[in-house]
């Protein structure tokens, strides 16, 4: 949902993340590449159109404004993080 | 000339919804047909579709109870998980409510299976009793979209490769729509759950 809740099990939130709920680093990868394949239930289409400052802007949107966990992915962050991604 | 037929047709729809908010009563949606001396009013055909776990479910299953539907398909990524979030308001709201049943038809009958369906169900904790997901032959879910007056069909520019609306759909005992809402506005479905409301009333 827009404001980062979610529906049940079925979209997990994007609320109430801490720096021990999910791997965060690899929230760009997810971004850029989406999660899931045909076959799983819970699929996201990748945003491959945008741009390493764009992903890095929705990472840190999310981390602060929706969690306030008051942590920050810098450019060269994301940049690297992007690199790595596995396909 | 012009201000006083303005002037007229406003005074005719300020009695309108007067009307309607005195006699408190649902309108029965849809085109009338006159046949000889009969007025038929648009009502939803028979259908005979496969629920969540691969059971037949037909009009007869539906009859004794009004319900609420939608149109949504799994791996859609732009307004089913906003609609979903609306439906499960309603869900909430009646699902101790022996009259109500809810209806989620998938329009992709190639990839939701009745075993994803099931999944999908369960992940979205619901009573599949009260709320049930279905798939058929996809010629027929179009054509049963058709009729719900929601706009559904196959796009390949479009986000998951379908296209459709995310209207939110009231149906009562005799299959005669009777309100809808914009599944993606939480607003017109709290309108919505009052229109319920209404139409519950009439079978006190």
């Amino acid at each position: 949902m827009p404001d980062g809740s979610g529906v049940n099990e079925l979209y997990p939130s994007l609320n109430n993340l801490d720096q021990n709920s999910f791997n965060l680093s690899e929230m760009p990868c997810i971004i850029r590449n989406g999660l899931g394949n045909e076959l799983s239930l819970i699929q996201m289409s990748g945003l491959e159109h945008l741009s390493e400052v764009e992903i890095n802007n929705i990472v840190n949107y999310v981390l602060n404004d929706m969690n306030n966990l008051s942590l920050e992915f810098t450019i060269q962050q994301t940049e690297e993080t992007l690199k790595d991604c596995s396909e | 000339m012009k201000l006083s037929t303005f002037t007229s047709l406003i005074c005719a729809l300020i009695y309108l919804i007067s009307c309607s908010v005195d006699q408190q009563k649902l309108p029965i949606l849809g085109r009338m047909n006159i046949e000889g001396t009969d007025t038929i009013l648009h009502k939803i055909p028979k259908f005979n579709f496969i629920n969540q776990d691969s059971n037949y479910v037909t009009n007869q299953d539906l009859e004794p109870y009004i319900y609420v539907s939608d149109f949504f398909f799994i791996s859609c990524p732009s307004i089913c998980p906003l609609v979903k979030k609306q439906m499960l308001r309603v869900y909430e709201k009646y699902k101790d409510n022996p009259k109500i049943k809810m209806v989620s038809h998938t329009i992709d009958p190639k990839r939701d299976t009745p075993k994803k369906l099931s999944k999908y169900a369960e992940k979205l904790k619901i009573d599949t009793d009260k709320w049930m997901f279905l798939t058929g032959d996809k010629g027929e879910i179009l054509d049963i979209a058709d009729d719900y007056f929601v706009a559904a069909f196959e796009d390949a520019d479009a986000p998951g490769g379908f296209d459709h609306s995310g209207k939110i759909i009231l149906t009562d005992t005799k299959g005669h729509i009777r309100a809808f809402a914009e599944g993606t506005d939480s607003d017109d479905v709290t309108d919505f759950l009052k229109d319920i409301d209404l139409l519950l009333k009439e079978y006190e």
